[in-house]
């Protein structure tokens, strides 16, 4: 998690701007915080991994620079970078905002994240092969990176050009199965895909008229591979399977244009219009070659070669015209029509065997809106929404084939109101409603509503309370499917200069639940599924400026998980600031971590940081 | 030439009479991106003349009263009003604004954005006074003031990593747009496979249900307390939620036993290209 900004910095910043805007002059301020890290973890290593990943180790905790020149002179207005925790922590991040007000926008962004996964969930006592109730042999473990920049260019003031590439990148290792002759087996699948894509846009804006276009395109390449290291008998030791030799070369790699075209345009002082138009080509080509060896489940023995190549088309294209009339000051009605297409189609060869499919889906729909101010305080708004769509998939391999024709169509409608008072209080309130004809699954909603409210009140001592509550209705009347969700919030907030105190609770609860009738040839079973869980966050969090040179503070947060799925977990930490001299901050903070799921994983992690840290 | 240099009189006669009552204000403009308005090239596209009255409209009655008359304060008007002022010019980037939850639950632009004052954070956030609790990022902050139950979300063991800084809201959500639902027409897992591009395919068989439906429909989007952040612990209870009909031997040869696969199945150790896949109808690679 994130540390707590140094308060000591903080103030220090925000007098420098303050003084910068005074002033006018030129300023350069900013901080940075460099220390290590000690970890101590007991318990399921692999869950604190997945969860927190933190290790040991020397890091650079944050950066941040703020250059501002003299008002009106040099090539920039304003210069931010941040970097945040690098030298080894698993979410790394630099970003670099370098802007000319009127002349220019350059945006570097740079994230770094990883992720792991090893984890099998359930007991050893329900593990059954031949039921596949042994557990999740999936593991993961790879890092990503995407990396960003971004320039917009005022050529004129009624022209701007912008240019945008990134980068991102997956690579790793991570394992799955493979369902072969009646048994699984464990197969190494690497992780090793890129994505590269670059944006082109020019907008031009006339009295009345903009005019905004778009070019973009993607470049994606995956080596998917699956491969057996070594032989293996399967999970199932007793059946006669087993391999010796498996490889599967599935990579692939596609190509993406798209064109977008918008025109907004304000035809009188009430009203406005906005036309758009996108449309996306994809062409994705890709290889299979297997190679396989070993003995079947009938005993026999097997080599299969295969290989063969395989092609993706996909066309998108959204267009929408959206309408805006403003009937009076107070009143404004809006509405949207909008039309989406995708086709796609898929076919491949491998060996012998051929595999195709084919998806058309088309949505049309519109929504209506109107919103009153009937005073500065009350604001109301409602409308409603349609959507009628069309799908059709059908697919084949070999001699097998199968499709499907459904028309789902949605009509809905929301009512808001906003109130804000004097005194710092304010209130919203929220229904929509919506009702679905012929929804694609079994668990895809014929009907769902959603009530929300939020509060909040602010006095002038520093007190803040705010709470909200929202409860969300979703049912299946084909197949008696039940999604219920309430969630609820309070936040107390007390704000003083040396003082800031906060403590909140949430909560979640979540229900679903079918009777569901499952047909595996002339067999029926009926399974209740009956899910439920309770989640309950609390925080509190004190920070306490004991004088010029000490600061201390806390966190506290807690979860817990009660129903289908129960775990607990309890974080904690402790802040000590020291400031040394007007420039130089010394930071100890030491937090603790316990998770407890019943059944499955726990662990229990004690983390020590000491960072010394100076701003200018 | 003559017309800039009018302009520019004018900017510092106006500029002369306000500053009198409202110096700090006008001098934290010297940081802030409005202060462009300045520009006599933008004056004439706009056809304002006056950096306050870009804004704040005729200020005349409020300078003859000494202060008293009225002027538009972005704090007594309807909120309608307040918005048309601002998207005046930002409707260009922000066309879709006024069709977004945002504007419909009757917010203001300024219930977000800053208008004066040094442009501390991109695109003049309003920071909250209070600590947020983890929220780090400054976009996130600015959310966690009214969407408190999607910022705890991001406590659940399995979750997107916003907490950690890698991710903010406006990663998935454009605040001044209508739903991603709405706003994609249907193709409602384009905003996921920004990021996970290996889920997104194109496949040759695709799963219907992430086609038509969305990564929602299994997946919890900002966090759950589930593995893979499924809406389902029990991936065989997520599975047969939706699927109805299985192969026969999905049952088990003894008819009078227990059927072979049920809700503690780990369905996608079979089905383990559950996403898509471009060689088998039925995702077993």
């Amino acid at each position: 998690q994130q540390q707590p900004a140094d308060p000591g910095t903080q103030s220090r910043q925000a007098a420098s701007n303050a003084g910068a805007s005074a002033g006018g002059a030129s300023t350069l301020t900013g901080s940075a915080s460099l220390g290590a890290r000690s970890v101590a973890v007991t318990g399921t290593d692999s869950k604190y991994r997945e969860d927190v990943n933190l290790e040991d180790g020397v890091r650079l905790f944050g950066v941040q620079l703020r250059y501002a020149p003299r008002v009106g002179e040099g090539r920039v207005d304003r210069v931010e970078l941040d970097a945040d925790n690098l030298g080894g922590d698993p979410f790394e991040s630099v970003r670099l905002d370098v802007r000319k007000y009127g002349a220019y926008h350059l945006k570097l962004d740079r994230r770094r994240s990883e992720y792991f996964y090893d984890d099998t969930i359930l007991p050893a006592a329900l593990a059954s092969v031949s039921g596949s109730t042994g557990g999740d042999f999936h593991t993961l473990d790879f890092e990503r990176i995407r990396t960003s920049a971004s320039l917009d260019v005022d050529v004129t003031p009624a022209t701007q050009v912008s240019l945008g590439l990134e980068r991102q990148t997956r690579t790793g290792n991570s394992s799955t199965t493979l369902s072969l002759e009646r048994d699984e087996f464990d197969v190494e699948k690497p992780l090793d895909e890129s994505l590269n894509a670059l944006t082109f846009g020019v907008r031009h804006a006339w009295k009345r008229v903009t005019l905004i276009v778009d070019e973009q395109g993607r470049d994606f390449e995956n080596t998917s591979e699956l491969f057996l290291p070594g032989a293996s008998p399967g999970r199932n030791g007793a059946d006669a399977a087993e391999l010796q030799f498996f490889r599967f070369d599935q990579s692939y790699d596609y190509s993406s244009r798209s064109h977008g075209v918008r025109v907004l345009a304000e035809p009188t002082a009430r009203l406005d219009v906005a036309a758009g138009w996108r449309l996306e080509d994809l062409e994705l080509d890709l290889r299979g070659d297997e190679q396989a060896r070993g003995t079947s489940a009938a005993g026999l023995p097997f080599e299969t070669s295969r290989a063969g190549p395989g092609a993706v088309d996909r066309d998108i294209e959204i267009a929408d015209v959206k309408l805006g009339f403003t009937a009076t000051e107070r009143l404004r009605l809006v509405g949207t029509l909008r039309r989406s297409t995708l086709e796609q189609s898929g076919a491949l060869t491998i060996g012998p065997s051929l595999g195709a499919a084919d998806w058309q889906i088309a949505t049309d729909g519109y929504e209506l809106g109107a919103e009153l101010a009937l005073s500065p305080a009350v604001t109301v708004a409602a409308g409603r929404s349609s959507e009628a769509r069309a799908t059709a998939y059908a697919w084949q391999r070999d001699a097998v084939a199968a499709g499907v024709d459904r028309s789902t169509d949605r009509d809905g409608y929301f009512a808001r109101l906003a109130l804000e008072l004097t005194g710092g209080f304010a209130l919203s309130a929220s229904v929509e409603n919506n009702s679905i004809d012929d929804p694609f699954t079994l668990a895809s909603p014929t009907s769902s509503v959603r009530y929300n409210v939020t509060a909040r009140r602010r006095w002038s001592n520093g007190l803040a309370l705010s709470g909200s509550y929202r409860n969300t209705d979703v049912d299946n009347d084909r197949s008696n499917w039940l999604a219920d969700t309430e969630q609820a919030t309070i936040r107390l907030i007390y704000q003083r200069p040396r003082l800031e105190l906060s403590a909140g609770y949430a909560r979640v609860d979540v229900a679903r639940s079918v009777e569901q009738a499952v047909a595996a040839g002339t067999r029926i079973t009926v399974f209740a599924i009956d899910y439920a869980a309770a989640s309950m966050f609390r925080d509190a969090s004190a920070y306490w400026r004991l004088n010029e040179r000490f600061s201390i503070g806390g966190e506290l947060s807690g979860y817990d998980n009660h129903g289908t799925f129960r775990l607990a977990r309890d974080d904690w930490r402790a802040v000590l600031d020291v400031r040394v001299g007007a420039d130089y901050t010394l930071r100890a903070v030491y937090r603790s971590l316990d998770y407890a799921e019943d059944e499955y994983d726990s662990y229990d992690a004690e983390i020590l940081e000491l960072a010394f840290g100076v701003s200018w | 030439d003559a017309r800039a240099q009018a302009l520019d009189a004018a900017t510092t006669r106006i500029t002369r009479q306000c500053n009198l009552c409202h110096g700090p204000t006008f001098r934290s403009l010297e940081r802030n991106p409005h202060a462009t308005l300045d520009e006599p090239e933008r004056q004439a596209l706009t056809g304002e003349t006056l950096v306050c009255r870009n804004c704040h409209g005729d200020v005349t009655e409020h300078l003859r009263d000494a202060g008293r008359g009225p002027v538009f304060a972005f704090r007594d008007e309807p909120v309608t009003e307040r918005n048309a002022r601002c998207l005046s010019c930002h409707g260009d980037s922000h066309p879709d604004f006024d069709r977004s939850p945002h504007a419909l639950a009757g917010l203001a632009c300024t219930s977000c954005h800053e208008m004066h004052g040094a442009a501390t954070t991109t695109a003049l956030l309003r920071m909250p006074a209070e600590p947020a609790n983890g929220a780090p990022g400054a976009a996130s902050r600015v959310c966690a003031g009214c969407h408190a139950v999607q910022l705890a979300e991001f406590d659940y063991n399995e979750h997107h990593r916003v907490r950690e800084g890698v991710l903010e809201c406006t990663s998935c959500h454009d605040p001044h747009e209508p739903p991603t639902r709405a706003l994609l027409g249907g193709f409602k897992q384009e905003r996921c496979v920004g990021c996970h591009s290996d889920k997104g395919g194109p496949f040759v068989f695709e799963h219907p249900a992430s086609r038509t439906e969305g990564c929602t429909a299994c997946h919890g989007p900002h966090g759950s307390p589930n593995r893979h952040m499924l809406a389902h612990q029990r991936v065989g209870e997520l599975c047969f939620t939706c699927h109805a009909a299985v192969p026969s031997f999905h049952a088990g040869a003894n008819l009078a036993a227990p059927p072979r696969f049920g809700l503690d199945t780990q369905c996608t150790n079979c089905h383990s290209a559950i996403h898509g896949s471009n060689f088998d109808p039925f995702f077993l690679r």
